[in-house]
């Protein structure tokens, strides 16, 4: 079973996409923040990690910094996702190491497609 | 009105609204931590039920209606950051004064979405905030014209 970490301060959002992904066959751990994450990360392998943006204690663009330089998660697929719509926030993901941005409100199917498509 | 009071005015302003947003954010996570059990109930039932064909279609349908209310659910984490962007100015007005001028590239560097930085845009050109909010109506009745050209409008998830 591919383990995805899914890491957003609101909770109804993790849920959303624990209970979305759990119900498709995926092991789902859940964090609160970048800081947790990443605690988290040092002890598990993850196949895939799920990253809101805009956190308390550290964002998910530093996260995915910090993410690659971790032993095991240099091609590891992180998918961010955010309400920010901007370009620029497309750029500071790509720069930082991402490998797909996702816009919130985000719906089941868009989730699942995307979840999909990096996990093969 | 002197500007000590003032001050305290635009504090008050910030902590109510900042008191609501805890609030309400303490109140969708009680309701979230319901929707989770629901959920597993649900799971549950379903395994018990996998043998009565006639019950499936019901099933299915309870399945979908947890996950569009968790999907509704996300309004809130809209909320909360478009209340703060609108109210953390309040705080460091009070705290630092009113210099619009300072201010202005702030509050857009502060807006994070397509819907926040369209209300600025219209609040500018518009004469007063009733003339802005019928702008505003307008275009929320037509959803096509709030998008602005220098926002991601795929639906889809975009790979890097």
């Amino acid at each position: 079973m591919k383990k995805i970490l899914v890491v957003d301060d609101a909770a109804s959002t993790r849920e959303l996409i624990g209970y979305t992904l759990k119900d498709a066959g995926y092991d789902i751990t859940q964090a609160n923040d970048g800081v947790e994450a990443l605690e988290v990360a040092q002890n598990v392998i993850f196949d895939l990690v799920l990253t809101d943006i805009n956190m308390p204690n550290m964002d998910g663009i530093s996260l995915v910094r910090y993410l690659r330089r971790l032993p095991g998660y240099q091609s590891t697929p992180i998918l961010l996702s955010t309400i920010e719509s901007g370009k620029s926030i497309k750029v500071l993901g790509k720069q930082a190491g991402a490998t797909a941005l996702i816009i919130k409100p985000m719906n089941r199917e868009v989730l699942f497609k995307a979840v999909k498509r990096m996990l093969g | 009105m002197n500007t000590d009071k003032a001050r305290k005015l635009l504090q008050m302003c910030y902590l109510q609204a900042k008191l609501a947003i805890d609030t309400s954010e303490g109140q969708v996570n009680l309701i979230t931590a319901y929707l989770v059990r629901l959920s597993e109930l649900e799971q549950g039932l379903r395994v018990k039920l996998e043998a009565n064909e006639d019950s499936h279609s019901e099933m299915d349908e309870l399945r979908q209606i947890i996950f569009s209310i968790m999907t509704e659910f996300q309004f809130f984490d809209l909320l909360k950051q478009r209340t703060i962007s609108s109210i953390n100015p309040l705080r460091d007005w009070a705290e630092k004064g009113v210099v619009l001028d300072l201010y202005q590239q702030d509050f857009i560097d502060s807006y994070a979405t397509a819907e926040q930085r369209e209300v600025y845009r219209v609040l500018m050109e518009k004469n007063s905030i009733v003339e802005a909010i019928i702008e505003l109506n307008i275009q929320a009745n037509n959803k096509n014209n709030t998008t602005k050209s220098d926002d991601i409008e795929d639906d889809d998830a975009i790979f890097f």
